[in-house]
């Protein structure tokens, strides 16, 4: 009998934590691409400073969250966001708003990502 | 550079290994020992997978150690709530386990038992000889467990004799419980069959052992027959 609680103690820790896990990722994504999006529309107006503040800020909340990311992210998938996180910083020291504009988007992509790998769909289950 | 880089990886990847060793023995000893003994079809399909998901942290450790052991926990869990439905229903136990099947009959194979079991002749021989039998005629009943094993039920006239069938009694074995194993006192078993350490000690003072060290195992039954082997030099 108390093999049979502990495992519906364990099933419900890992629903329960499966959900949680998808509500946290989802809510680190949402926090980051609102940000890149600023920065994206910052860089089409050619206001590469204020762009500059937004990918800061996202960068920012980004190392915060990135030992949860760790583990229950694949390093793939986090190794993608790093890169671009480095080259839209590249492209803000380079000045180019052009390119800055297309590592955004390629960066928005990666954080998508994320939460892609852990949502809840019929594309992930098969 | 790289050297250090290799090393700390090797490192990951045994804190990992470790962690993941404990949680499957973790996880099959919290199966219980119905998972440890002769397997029904839902306990090898776990066992399999165990095996199969815990490895997949250890083959990338791209992988989070979450993507081996939660799939792993549900597993062991799933196991286990099926396992305790198999009890309370019949139905959920047909389902999961099937239901043992006659094969032999009064040294008589069931050829449509056989059919639907997918099995042939040769295999159930195999199987008679295993349990010791060489002759269909000695064999009453013949059964394919739900584990796959063949249970073999012999003629009246083909078990082997007992003291009952010679009208004897003779005195009722007991069942061995360790006291001391290799030098040290089970002091649980001890309390259980009512012993202590003093019982034990004078025990060995009249095998001739003056300490505790020199047992290599000591054990009693509940019919008090004790059995006493001293350890020997180990040699050099």
């Amino acid at each position: 009998m108390k093999r049979m609680w502990a495992a519906v103690i364990l099933l419900f820790c890992v629903i329960g934590g499966g959900w949680y896990n998808l509500c946290a990722v989802s809510t680190t994504v949402d926090t980051i691409s609102a940000s890149l999006e600023e920065a994206t529309d910052a860089a089409r107006k050619e206001d590469i400073q204020h762009a500059k503040q937004l990918l800061d800020q996202a960068h920012a909340f980004y190392l915060q969250k990135e030992s949860y990311l760790s583990a229950v992210v694949s390093e793939k998938l986090l190794d993608e966001v790093r890169l671009g996180f480095a080259r839209t910083e590249q492209s803000v020291q380079n000045g180019k708003a052009d390119d800055l504009t297309v590592e955004l988007a390629e960066l928005e992509q990666a954080i998508d990502d994320l939460l892609r790998s852990e949502a809840v769909s019929l594309k992930n289950i098969f | 550079m790289i050297f250090l880089l290799e090393v700390v990886f090797l490192f990951l990847l045994f804190i990992r290994t470790l962690l993941v060793y404990a949680a499957v023995i973790g996880g099959l000893r919290f199966t219980g020992k119905r998972q440890l003994g002769e397997l029904s079809t839902s306990e090898f399909a776990v066992t399999i997978l165990v095996s199969e998901l815990a490895s997949i942290p250890l083959q990338d450790t791209a992988v989070p150690l979450l993507g081996g052991m939660v799939p792993l926990a549900t597993l062991l869990a799933v196991e286990v709530l099926l396992s305790c439905l198999c009890r309370k229903s019949h139905w959920v136990r047909q389902l999961l386990c099937g239901n043992p099947c006659i094969v032999i009959r009064d040294g008589q194979f069931d050829p449509e038992m056989l059919r639907l079991l997918r099995l042939s002749p040769e295999d159930i021989l195999d199987g008679l000889r295993m349990a010791g039998v060489t002759s269909m005629e000695d064999v009453r009943y013949g059964i394919v467990e739900t584990n796959g094993q063949l249970s073999v039920i012999l003629r009246a006239d083909r078990q082997p004799m007992t003291p009952s069938d010679c009208l004897l009694h003779p005195d009722e074995v007991g069942m061995a419980t360790v006291l001391v194993s290799e030098g040290k006192i089970l002091r649980r078993n001890a309390r259980q069959l009512g012993k202590d350490e003093q019982w034990i000690l004078q025990q060995c003072r009249r095998h001739g052992i003056s300490s505790l060290k020199d047992v290599f195992l000591m054990t009693l039954d509940d019919q008090n027959n004790l059995f006493l082997q001293r350890r020997q030099e180990e040699s050099v």
